[in-house]
């Protein structure tokens, strides 16, 4: 198991290096940089902005003093949010983000598999087909859709929750459920899967033999066969959950990463970007471990290599 | 030899009857025949069919011109009238026409053209009335969708079909060749799989569209000139004022309105573009130059980059299938024969990779759309005036508000997308069941 971290972590390093110089690198072959301004500068001026950020020195020199700073930690100076440093940035904003992802997960997941559990378990029925159907849609549609269709509903029509904004839980209840809504389809779809095979098996047909009720059946025996498949799900819902904060937190207007990430996007904040884009790399990678990990963990026949 | 019997050629005669009524039936229509008897999958390949022929044709349907401007229908909800400005005006000569298709439908390639000298012949100015509604400039939202289709469709099947030729290639190269190289490779990919591409992808179209410069002016213009703003091309008295100050301008500049009432891009075919911002009843200039990386245009450096993302998971695959075919009989047979690595992986290795490449090209597609409409909704995909389903769908959401609800600007492009997704999801399935080799003969 130690040999399988330290391997694995090493990756990360690799992945984390190799983004890093790919991205510097593309940054200082474009024109233009991060001191250019609606008027121009002095050149006075700008010969001494350049000497402050280092921009006069030689290519490789600049990229080893970089690297250095990213490897202490230091992320640099936001170019476009004056007297932040990319750390505070990102200090702010992700708990606001982290939140809003765990508890879009959590809505994932129990939808997910509570509507996957009642489709199994009456199958055929119109629940099932309902539920399936709902599914489907949730998979088809964008989440940014979803999300258009969920406001003009239930914050123009039904007034029931504010539409924008953060800080009390009323806000935070719409934009998790527009994110977690594909993939709480898509669990629902191989929570559903899983639970028609495992229902089939022996052992399930003795656990109702033996007298159990259903709902012991269900939720003690059966389900823990049918979750694998949804855990391995977890890592690409997690990555899905991330890059769909950036569209939810800006129809939201909800300060957080994500939104940062597109405003440094559309407003060439160079430092900031890269910034995040290490960032995600890095909860990314540790978040597919965690899965890989816990899938150990639940089905003793699996062997990490 | 003696001449057989007559009753044993009778019974010859009867068996070659038999044999040659025995017709083999090969994989592909195998597959087919198992694939018509999913309803699902068929109902949506006959809707996908529908929606190609249409996106391709949509320069002869009789549609509204989708960037002609007309504010006074703002916001219309979906009706069933005709337009009183039907936006296409043929009446005055051939330049008049000319101008005013090139307002209506922008500059397009010659094919397009011809369909559209067709549709005017045919329909004249009779256009389907606006049943999907207008947006906030007035602009048809049909016409829209299905010219915005175009598009979306579009970089779904090229983004798709670059991640296809780049996956099969590097991963049938590293499944034959095995050992090492295959190692290397592999790992190569496992690296690039862990990076959320999505942000990367982000971040390069952001670096891609630098600005060089960006130096702002202000322009003292005679009155009225706000009306110019809201034509589609550049007026003269627009362009003297500019040409007046230092900046002239190329025949056949075009003005494309990102925010209305506020800022406008200012779109030449040559050099430098120009962003337009009307502040305090003055006009501001904000010199950019284009963002062209080796002179390709956004949406083609879009192709490229969309398609490096999608190539990995095909990769994979391809690999995996090649090592499985790898040890069979027909490469050892080729081998003997004197065929060269080159041409056995791709005159037969290939060829047997079809079905688990057109299985992953359905399921694809639908990734692939959704992507451009996650960048062009963030305003980093598609740019103004060309329209995709995700732009619309932008607009759509940036245009509720309390008081009035538009609920057309967000429930048909929604459905649009919503629909082809759907279909090409339940197509990529049935596909994987239809060619399914264990499901042979069932």
């Amino acid at each position: 198991m130690t040999r399988f971290l330290l391997r694995r972590l090493g990756w990360m390093a690799i992945t984390l290096w190799v983004v890093f110089t790919v991205s510097f690198f593309l940054m200082k072959a474009v024109p233009g940089g991060p001191l250019d301004r609606e008027r121009a500068l002095d050149p006075q001026i700008e010969e001494n902005l350049k000497a402050r950020y280092h921009l006069d020195e030689p290519l490789v020199q600049q990229y080893v003093r970089e690297l250095g700073n990213v490897l202490r930690g230091d992320l640099g100076v936001s170019f476009r949010l004056a007297d932040f440093r990319v750390n505070e940035i990102i200090a702010q904003g992700f708990p606001i983000s982290a939140s809003l992802g765990i508890v879009a997960l959590g809505f994932a997941l129990v939808l997910g598999l509570s509507a996957g559990i009642v489709s199994a378990v009456r199958r055929g029925s119109a629940a099932d087909v309902g539920l399936m159907a709902a599914a489907t849609v949730g998979i088809a549609l964008p989440n940014f859709v979803i999300a258009g269709i969920m406001i003009i509903l239930l914050v123009f029509l039904w007034p029931l929750f504010p539409a924008a904004g953060w800080g009390t839980p009323w806000h935070l209840i719409l934009p998790a459920f527009c994110l977690g809504a594909p993939y709480a389809a898509y669990i629902a779809r191989l929570t559903r899967t899983g639970m028609l095979d495992v229902l089939s098996q022996d052992y399930i047909r003795t656990a109702y033999a033996k007298g159990l009720p259903g709902r012991t059946v269900i939720l003690r025996h059966a389900l823990k066969g049918a979750m694998l498949p949804v855990v391995s799900f977890l890592g690409p819902a997690i990555a899905g959950i991330l890059t769909g904060s950036l569209v939810v937190e800006q129809i939201f207007a909800i300060p957080g990463l994500g939104m940062h990430f597109v405003e440094a996007a559309t407003q060439k904040d160079y430092t900031l970007a890269m910034g995040l884009v290490l960032l995600y790399t890095t909860l990314l990678y540790t978040m597919n471990l965690l899965v890989d990990v816990s899938y150990a963990f639940l089905d003793p026949r699996v062997k990490l290599e | 030899m003696p001449t057989p019997r007559q009753p044993d050629l009778d019974r010859y005669a009867a068996l070659l009857d038999e044999v040659r009524a025995i017709k083999g039936v090969s994989l592909g229509r195998d597959a087919w025949r198992r694939l018509r008897r999913n309803r699902v999958a068929m109902v949506s390949l006959g809707f996908l069919a529908v929606l190609g022929t249409l996106a391709l044709l949509t320069p002869l349907l009789p549609l509204q011109p989708p960037r002609y401007v007309n504010m006074a229908r703002q916001f219309a909800p979906p009706e069933f009238s005709q337009p009183e400005k039907p936006g296409i005006t043929l009446g005055e000569g051939p330049d008049a026409r000319r101008a005013s298709l090139e307002e209506g439908f922008g500059r397009l390639d010659p094919v397009s053209n011809v369909l559209l000298a067709i549709r005017v012949a045919v329909f004249g100015e009779w256009s389907i009335p606006s049943i999907c509604g207008t947006d906030q400039l007035g602009r048809d939202a049909l016409s829209r969708l299905f010219w915005g289709a175009r598009i979306s469709l579009a970089v779904g099947l090229v983004a798709t079909l670059v991640s296809l030729v780049i996956g099969v290639a590097y991963g049938a190269i590293a499944g034959y060749l095995g050992g090492q190289t295959d190692n290397l490779m592999m790992r190569i990919v496992d690296v690039l799989y862990s990076i959320p591409f999505i942000f990367v992808v982000i971040f390069l179209i952001t670096i891609l569209s630098a600005e060089a410069t960006r130096q702002t002016l202000h322009l003292e213009l005679p009155a009225g000139f706000e009306q110019d703003l809201e034509q589609e091309t550049v007026s003269p008295r627009l362009g003297e004022a500019f040409a007046e100050n230092g900046y002239p301008l190329a025949e056949g500049a075009t003005l494309a309105s990102e925010t209305p009432g506020e800022r406008w891009r200012l779109s030449q075919k040559e050099g430098r573009s120009y962003v337009v911002e009307l502040a305090d009843g003055r006009l501001r200039v904000v010199t950019e130059t284009t963002g062209r990386l080796l002179g390709a245009s956004r949406i083609v450096v879009f192709f490229f980059v969309i398609g490096a993302i999608y190539w990995l998971t095909m990769a994979r695959v391809v690999r995996g299938q090649v090592i499985s075919l790898k040890n069979e009989q027909f490469i050892e047979a080729a081998r003997t024969i004197g065929a060269g690595r080159r041409r056995i992986i791709f005159l037969h290795l290939v060829p047997n990779l079809l079905s688990v490449v057109i299985v992953y090209l359905t399921l694809t597609i639908p990734r692939v759309m959704l992507f451009e409409a996650f960048l062009s909704f963030l305003g980093l995909g598609v740019e103004a005036p060309d329209v995709s389903w995700g732009l619309l769908a932008n607009e759509g959401i940036k245009a509720i508000t309390p008081v009035r609800i538009f609920w057309w600007l967000v429930v048909f492009p929604g459905l649009a997308l919503g629909l082809t997704l759907w279909a090409l999801n339940f197509l990529g399935d049935g596909l994987r069941d239809a060619l399914d080799p264990r499901m042979k003969n069932r």
